[in-house]
């Protein structure tokens, strides 16, 4: 090296002052303090750290208070403390958890379809039914009854020679849900009131329905009653209190059967009649009319 | 002939190299020396650990441009000491004659020279303490030089920066105080 180095001369004492002697023995009895460990840590690990050494962090030693017991505090360093893992943060055993089956996900899965297609067919089912096609919607209109179920099954049948069985059936099911909900007041006016004939007003207004549904031939005659074109099954209960102002009575049906019977209809008069009585059998009918009914 | 080599000044070259041994066997060595001459110079424990460790921060600083012209103990007293000026050219009051006799006090005194044992060595090195902060700035570091590091004049004058003569008139004014206040 290159570097000079300091002479080390320690032969060349310079003298004593007068009494040095005496002050210097009495000096060395002087307390003679030395820094702390904190102290000593500082300065030593600043130097390591100009090094880079990558020196343990400081741990250092103190004196205790005085509630504690000893003189010193010696701390001790972290590679002797062994701190128990978080197992919540602890990445191996984050590793280490179980996985989930993938036979429960497919399971999971397949429940999930099956709950989504049952709930669909529970609303398919419960949703109001598709509208008729027009074709057989006309003639169903025209044959069923607005609000009660029997009369309904009499159209039914009187639409038997009909060749249209879809819109018998038609019918069927559209007076078997309007019987379901009409309400008993007009079912009673019905069973009370014989069919009335149909009158030419009615049957001009079953001309243009009728038209309407070309391929099915026109019904037999039905009573006034049953010749209203059918209201949609819904409205029904809606209009059945209105319907009970149009009820004929037994009285007003026997005059116009005999009205009938003046005009010259004898078969539809009769036919009437013959409803009227099974009706009401215990309606004391004219002496007339009377001998009108077949004789049993 | 060559001179002998100053083995601290080794010590130091072998840290500037990146041996930690060599600095901790330094520090060891002139750790106590150091601090008592700051805290005799001081009287203040804190500034003293602050000067301390600042004193040791720029021997660390340093290292890479150690030139070991002198000897690692000059060096480093002549570092201490520039503080220590800088430090006394903006000290607050030092402590007073109580509070030093108070610090003095904590410093456990063995029991053989307890005052019971040994009353007048303990007065008097309560007089010398007291004799030794009442010296000016500069005759209490030349004479804190001479007695706790035992340096030559020479040496004195290199840390303190001043005149071989200059030095050893302060070391004669000092002694004479020392010596009057231990034998009042």
């Amino acid at each position: 090296m290159s570097t000079p180095l300091p002479p080390n001369d320690p032969a060349t004492p310079d003298e004593k002052l007068p009494g040095e002697a005496e002050v210097a023995a009495l000096y060395r009895h002087l307390p003679r303090r030395e820094p702390g460990p904190e102290l000593d840590a500082a300065v030593l690990h600043a130097a390591a750290h100009a090094l880079g050494v990558d020196r343990a962090p400081l741990h250092v030693e103190r004196r205790k208070n005085p509630r504690e017991s000893g003189d010193w505090v010696h701390p001790k360093p972290l590679s002797a403390i062994k701190a128990r893992a978080i197992p919540s943060v602890d990445p191996a055993a984050r590793a280490r958890r179980r996985p989930m089956p993938h036979w429960l996900v497919a399971l999971g899965s397949a429940a999930s379809l099956v709950l989504v297609a049952g709930l669909a067919w529970h609303m398919r089912s419960t949703s109001p039914a598709s509208p008729l096609p027009t074709e057989t919607a006309a003639p169903a209109q025209a044959v069923t009854l607005p609000t009660a179920g029997q009369a309904a099954d009499r159209a039914a049948a009187a639409a038997a020679p009909s060749p249209s069985t879809q819109a018998a059936q038609a019918a069927r099911r559209r007076s078997m849900a309007a019987g379901k909900q009409a309400i008993a007041p007009a079912v009673v006016a019905e069973r009370m009131a014989p069919p009335p004939p149909v009158t030419p007003m009615a049957k001009a207004s079953l001309q243009p329905q009728m038209a309407a549904a070309p391929p099915a031939p026109p019904p037999p005659p039905l009573p006034a009653m049953l010749q209203v074109p059918a209201p949609p099954a819904d409205t029904v209960a809606k209009e059945a209190a209105p319907a009970t102002a149009g009820v004929i009575t037994p009285a007003e049906e026997l005059a116009r059967i005999e009205q009938l019977f003046a005009q010259g209809e004898q078969h539809e008069a009769r036919q009437r009649l013959l409803d009227f009585h099974h009706a009401h059998p215990q309606w004391p009918l004219p002496p007339e009319l009377q001998a009108k009914l077949p004789k049993p | 002939m060559d001179a002998p080599v100053d083995p601290d000044a080794m010590l130091m070259l072998a840290y500037a190299r990146g041996d930690l041994a060599a600095f901790e066997a330094l520090y060891a060595k002139h750790r106590g020396v150091l601090y008592r001459f700051l805290l005799r110079s001081l009287r203040d424990p804190q500034r003293t650990d602050e000067l301390f460790q600042e004193t040791w921060s720029r021997v660390i600083a340093a290292r890479a441009r150690y030139q070991p012209q002198a000897k690692f103990s000059t060096w480093l007293l002549q570092i201490a000491h520039n503080l220590l000026v800088d430090a006394l050219r903006r000290q607050r009051p030092t402590a007073d004659g109580e509070e030093a006799e108070l610090a003095l006090s904590r410093v456990a005194i063995p029991e053989h020279e307890q005052p019971e044992h040994a009353w007048s060595d303990f007065e008097r090195r309560r007089h010398l303490q007291r004799a030794i902060e009442q010296l000016p700035d500069e005759q209490r570091t030349a004479i804190l030089l001479r007695l706790e590091q035992e340096l030559s004049l020479e040496e004195i004058a290199e840390v303190t920066g001043s005149g071989r003569e200059t030095v050893k008139s302060r070391l004669r004014y000092a002694m004479t105080r020392l010596r009057e206040a231990l034998s009042e």
